[in-house]
């Protein structure tokens, strides 16, 4: 990231937080599945993680369940 | 115009692929008001044919019942048709916060809000009382709606393998270090039939200091010996935390759900919850509707004990036909098919006999678990179901599946 990116970014950082957010910026693993059309992605702060939710996110999809 | 040709072809393209999976839904037209017999129009065009209806919700046969049609005659009268707004600017009568009280007393919880629907009921609890500090821990085979409820919530996503206490308990020590921990579940679960082992999920939702939700559509009305839910059937009422359930299938039939529970967690969703913030009032005639329902229902026990009845003879009739049925206590009673083509061939030809049921396959159910869902009704006489089996005997010969098991059944027609 460029110098003049990092400042631009930091500036509305500071316009978020001045609204009230609580931010943070930090590199996390993404996990994804694909099947079709249809997507599943989750981000952990380790690969573990991601994976892990990522297997809870298939598991509620493995079924629409009857009306 | 921005629906250009390519569009309109993408989509034309999406929805072929649908039908060629076979998964394409087509609605039948009933031509008579919701009972244990009705006249199905289909396919569309067609002749109504009259039948016997073995697909409803509607377990108490309260759905035509002359006094709750009085009653939201009534209702429609003296509080008019719409409220033309959602509950908190103008959209609650007082007739909206007698319901309430009412469904709060009949399933012996601390307050209740009223939704549009179940649907949106699930849709919104989560996300307005839980955070990304807690964890949801949900049996795999809730509704389609607890799903889409727990997407929607910044909470932990997390399952466990269907009524299975020991990997519960797993769950349970895996999140003590969350701030709080909810245990989801069905009551019933709607395509099996199966009852929620509630009274261990207390034990171990108290072990572990868990909240613990449950979705009883497919219970409230009927299930327990009044008819307040699975909560009473398993001896816990008073220990569930959150109850969602419906007004559209044994309470009338209508529409219109709640979230049921302790008083905190109700009034966080009245706060919070987006489809009751964003969606209008349930229609007074509904409300008044219901209202007479829970009158019904506290009068006396005769329908849901007339339900037990003939869920109990249903059972015994497929099961010494020869049927590959799940075994269970409940209203549902699932004809295990396995092929999703032979589902929908012995469903065709049951409507060829007057018995209106519908095939259920992937993705509803599990891939290979195919199977003809039928639903009990209150409004059944013993009649209707000697009828129904002489049907469901000719059509399982015809297909050389009577007194198959689930192996041979397989064998023969593949999965």
């Amino acid at each position: 990231m460029t110098t003049k990116q990092a400042a631009k970014w930091e500036q509305v950082a500071e316009r978020l937080e001045e609204e009230g957010w609580a931010v943070k910026v930090e590199k996390v693993w993404l996990a994804e599945a694909r099947k079709g059309g249809h997507i599943e992605q989750a981000t952990g702060t380790t690969r573990d993680e991601a994976f892990a939710q990522l297997c809870q996110l298939t598991l509620l999809d493995s079924c629409d369940g009857c009306p | 115009m921005a629906y250009a040709s390519y569009v309109r072809e993408s989509y034309q393209k999406e929805l072929a692929g649908i039908r060629e999976a076979g998964l394409f839904k087509e609605e039948r037209y009933i031509r008579s008001v919701q009972a244990a017999e009705i006249d199905v129009e289909y396919p569309a065009g067609a002749p109504a044919r009259h039948a016997i209806n073995l697909c409803a919700n509607n377990y108490l046969g309260l759905s035509s019942h002359p006094d709750v049609v009085k009653a939201a005659h009534e209702g429609l009268e003296h509080r008019g048709y719409g409220m033309s707004s959602v509950r908190f600017i103008c959209g609650t009568q007082d007739i909206h916060r007698e319901l309430e009280k009412r469904l709060t007393g009949f399933l012996g919880t601390e307050d209740t809000l009223l939704f549009p629907s179940c649907m949106d009921a699930n849709a919104g609890v989560f996300e307005a009382i839980l955070s990304d500090k807690d964890v949801m821990i949900a049996d795999r085979l809730v509704h389609a709606s607890i799903v889409d409820g727990m997407r929607l919530c910044k909470a932990m996503q997390d399952t466990f393998k269907h009524s299975d206490m020991g990997h519960l308990e797993e769950k349970l020590k895996e999140h003590q270090d969350k701030r709080f921990r909810m245990v989801i579940t069905d009551g019933v679960f709607s395509m099996d039939g199966d009852i929620a082992k509630l009274d261990e999920i207390v034990a171990l939702a108290e072990k572990y200091d868990a909240m613990v939700c449950v979705d009883d559509s497919h219970a409230t009305g009927f299930i327990g010996k009044t008819g307040r839910g699975t909560h009473e059937h398993r001896g816990v009422v008073g220990k569930i935390d959150v109850i969602t359930t419906t007004l559209g299938k044994a309470m009338g039939g209508a529409s219109g759900g709640c979230v049921s529970g302790r008083k905190e967690l109700v009034e966080l969703c009245r706060q919070r919850a987006r489809p009751y913030l964003f969606s209008n009032t349930v229609a007074p005639v509904i409300v008044a509707g219901a209202i007479k329902v829970l009158d019904l229902l506290c009068q006396s026990t005769e329908r849901r004990d007339k339900l037990e009845w003939n869920a109990s003879y249903w059972r015994k009739l497929l099961t010494e036909a020869g049927f590959d049925i799940k075994a269970g206590e409940s209203p549902i009673v699932p004809v295990m098919l396995y092929n999703a083509k032979l589902a929908q061939d012995v469903a065709r030809d049951l409507f060829a006999e007057g018995i209106y049921v519908v095939g259920f396959f992937f993705p509803v159910v599990a891939k290979g678990q195919a199977r003809i869902r039928t639903q009990l009704s209150a409004a059944h006489e013993k009649a209707h179901l000697d009828r129904a089996i002489a049907a469901f005997k000719k059509v399982g010969a015809k297909y050389g599946i009577l007194g198959k098991k689930k192996d041979e059944i397989i064998q023969q027609y593949g999965l």
